[in-house]
């Protein structure tokens, strides 16, 4: 078994300035992961035990199913995504990671905000805003945490030795700046100064498709953009089709934020607009597709865990895609909305395409910096082999079940219950899939650990010196 | 694509037409909409929507604390759109205007509880029934709704017990205890109480009378 490996880059190490703060960034995500995924274990249980701790009203379903979501996003995703984004820019550019320490710290005000945020959320003090649930007190620090560390990615883009830049760095590049952005926005008009009525509703609906089409995918794309050729050994053909795949997608993805709104109390051009705008994202999903499946990913899928989790979530981001812009017709949405299709879509591209990218980001960061061993292999393997049968199972029968639900739903003679009761078994099914998800992440977790007390090849000591000594890494060829 | 000025630029078109298109437009074509002033039959004017009166404001508060919206949307789709009105969920669309006040809305995206934008009206003139916040399960057998215990306590019945208790059977405290409802199941109730959109507008008139129009 090999791992994907990274080429060394004609300036040796430039990159190892960035292995401390992008290591602090990828254990922290991974503790977040673990207790992300265990507050859903928990709230999954409710839906089809609604008994289940009930008696105190930090445990009630909505406040525990929003402390799931945003710790997975916020505090997995968008951490995990960051630290491989800054690795991959100063390692693709040759050139030194800026602003070391820096960057640590803006870490770990991140960190801070997201626990206060998680908390708060438990505590009653959600602000009732899908994804943007944190009070507001949690904003600034979360806003300026991310600018000082995505400011430091930008630096190095712009002092990266070779002119031309890759697909992937694109993606990160653009990365860096979407989420303030969208961030900054939503913030402003929906939850400090509110605007009118239902705007608020379009917004934030802005807001999400955004965090979700334009940020979380510009940061797995970015990761897989690398991480394929460099696993198949074939570089990127058809680059014609990244630079395409790209524009589209940046122009497009955003637009599609009202067609979750169809027939609702919103203006009916802004759902006219998500309904065309969902459609035609199909273009990027094939252009973007076609470049990862030309490597042949599948032939080489069992070289390592690595391997398989790039094939996963080059899959999962083709199969959501088209599902994706099937379903944003009117006629599906009749349907389908208020269904759990949607949200089973949601996760599609969460846990399999967006978390299988990370996934596979951190495997080879960490054979980047620690010693193979063979605990490591069978830790990868175990990972691997319980996170793609557990989103497995957490899908497929909510997005069966989903679309059952939807024609139980659209038939007024069908008692309302009836249409809950329907996924029942897809309930029962996502909270196995979510405990074997769970228990894979301890594997990733073991091979963190044992990465940071074990040591690392550039430093000759335990990785966890790296927080310490990031300016005094030696640069090794 | 070589040039990183290039891909800022694009980043910065792309993002700058959404904004205008999605955010700064449609605040813009909806900042002036206002409440529907009408005159009623007794000759007094009135606004819809009206601000909630306190008690509904407060529980309104928790409705958004507690994530309620994580299972109960408050809209109601146009014919067109789906079986709502056929469920009896809502006399007419729901329309912008039904939520001028609103902060947070809470339109809500899944429905693994009914719809509640006119709960209070299919409610009627019976009070809201509590035990429905203390337990769902003792009303509806297979509802999969939360339960609320926290928001009662438990007191020892002295005499007749309280008005105000709670009627649960068989209930498993003991025969000597009642269950009050605190505050807070008093305010979330008077907001569920309160949820009504049954208001003729110009955009989204009510249809004519029809027998037995809610279910």
């Amino acid at each position: 078994m090999s791992d994907v490996s990274i080429k060394s880059t004609p300036s040796g190490s430039a990159e190892a300035g960035a292995f401390g703060p992008v290591l602090f960034l990828i254990s922290s995500s991974v503790a977040w992961l673990l207790a992300g995924l265990t507050l859903a274990l928990v709230a999954s249980v409710k839906l089809h035990w609604p008994g289940f701790l009930v008696d105190c009203s930090y445990m009630t379903f909505g406040r525990i199913d929003a402390a799931a979501r945003n710790s997975l996003v916020y505090g997995f995703a968008a951490q995990a995504g960051l630290g491989l984004g800054l690795w991959l820019l100063a390692h693709l550019g040759s050139a030194r990671l800026a602003g070391g320490w820096l960057i640590a710290v803006a870490a770990v005000f991140w960190n801070l905000g997201v626990t206060f945020g998680i908390g708060a959320i438990i505590a009653g003090q959600s602000t009732g805003v899908a994804w943007l649930e944190f009070p507001s007190e949690v904003t600034p620090v979360l806003f300026l945490s991310f600018l000082v560390m995505a400011g430091w990615g930008v630096v190095t883009f712009c002092t990266r030795r070779n002119s031309t830049a890759s697909p992937s760095q694109w993606y990160f590049f653009g990365a860096m700046f979407w989420f303030p952005w969208l961030y900054a926005t939503a913030q402003a008009a929906v939850v400090f100064f509110p605007v009118r009525g239902v705007v608020q509703a379009i917004i934030s609906g802005w807001y999400s498709q955004g965090l979700f089409e334009l940020w979380l995918t510009s940061l797995a794309l970015g990761v897989l953009y690398y991480l394929v050729p460099n696993a198949t050994g074939r570089p990127t053909k058809n680059l014609e089709y990244a630079t395409l795949g790209f524009w589209s997608l940046i122009i497009l993805a955003i637009w599609t934020s009202a067609k979750g709104l169809v027939g609702g109390p919103v203006p009916a051009w802004v759902i006219t607009v998500g309904v065309a705008a969902g459609v035609v994202l199909i273009l990027p999903t094939v252009l973007i597709s076609l470049n990862l499946h030309s490597a042949r990913l599948f032939s080489a899928a069992f070289k390592s865990p690595t391997h398989f989790l790039l094939l996963a979530s080059a899959v999962s981001f083709t199969v959501h895609g088209l599902l994706d812009s099937a379903t944003s017709l009117r006629c599906a949405q009749k349907f389908l909305h208020f269904t759990q299709f949607p949200p089973a879509l949601r996760e599609l591209q969460l846990f399999g395409f967006i978390f299988f990218a990370l996934f596979a980001g951190i495997h080879t960061f960490l054979g980047r910096i620690g010693v193979k061993k063979s605990p490591f292999e069978i830790l990868g393997g175990v990972h691997v082999a319980l996170s793609v049968f557990g989103v497995f199972l957490v899908i497929v029968p909510m997005l069966l079940g989903g679309w059952r639900q939807g024609f139980l739903l659209a038939d007024s003679q069908q008692p309302f219950l009836v249409s809950v009761a329907a996924i029942h078994l897809a309930f029962l099914a996502r909270t196995a899939g979510l405990a074997l998800l769970l228990i894979g992440q301890l594997a990733l977790a073991g091979k963190l650990a044992l990465t940071l007390f074990n040591l690392a090849k550039p430093l000759g000591k335990p990785a966890l010196a790296l927080f310490i000594e990031t300016e005094t890494v030696p640069t090794s060829r | 694509m070589n040039h990183g000025s290039l891909v800022f630029l694009g980043i910065l078109a792309t993002l700058s037409a959404s904004w205008l298109g999605l955010v700064a437009y449609p605040a813009r074509q909806l900042a002036a909409l206002q409440p529907h002033v009408s005159t009623n039959d007794v000759g007094l004017v009135v606004r819809y929507p009206a601000r909630p009166p306190g008690e509904a404001a407060q529980g309104r508060d928790l409705y958004v604390s507690l994530g309620c919206v994580s299972c109960h949307s408050q809209q109601v789709r146009p014919e067109s759109g789906g079986s709502d009105l056929a469920r009896g969920w809502g006399r007419r669309r729901t329309v912008a205007r039904d939520y001028v006040y609103q902060v947070p809305v809470q339109l809500g995206e899944t429905r693994l509880g009914p719809d509640l934008a006119n709960y209070g009206e299919r409610l009627g003139t019976n009070s809201f029934p509590l035990v429905r916040l203390y337990n769902p399960r003792l009303v509806v057998t297979n509802s999969t709704c939360v339960a609320l215990p926290f928001f009662f306590r438990k007191h020892e019945i002295r005499g007749v017990g309280s008005s105000e208790a709670i009627p649960i059977k068989g209930s498993p405290l003991g025969a000597n205890f009642e269950l009050l409802p605190k505050a807070e199941a008093l305010q979330l109730a008077a907001y569920l109480q309160s949820l009504s959109t049954s208001v003729d507008l110009p955009e989204a008139a009510l249809p004519v009378v029809e027998e037995g129009g809610s279910k």
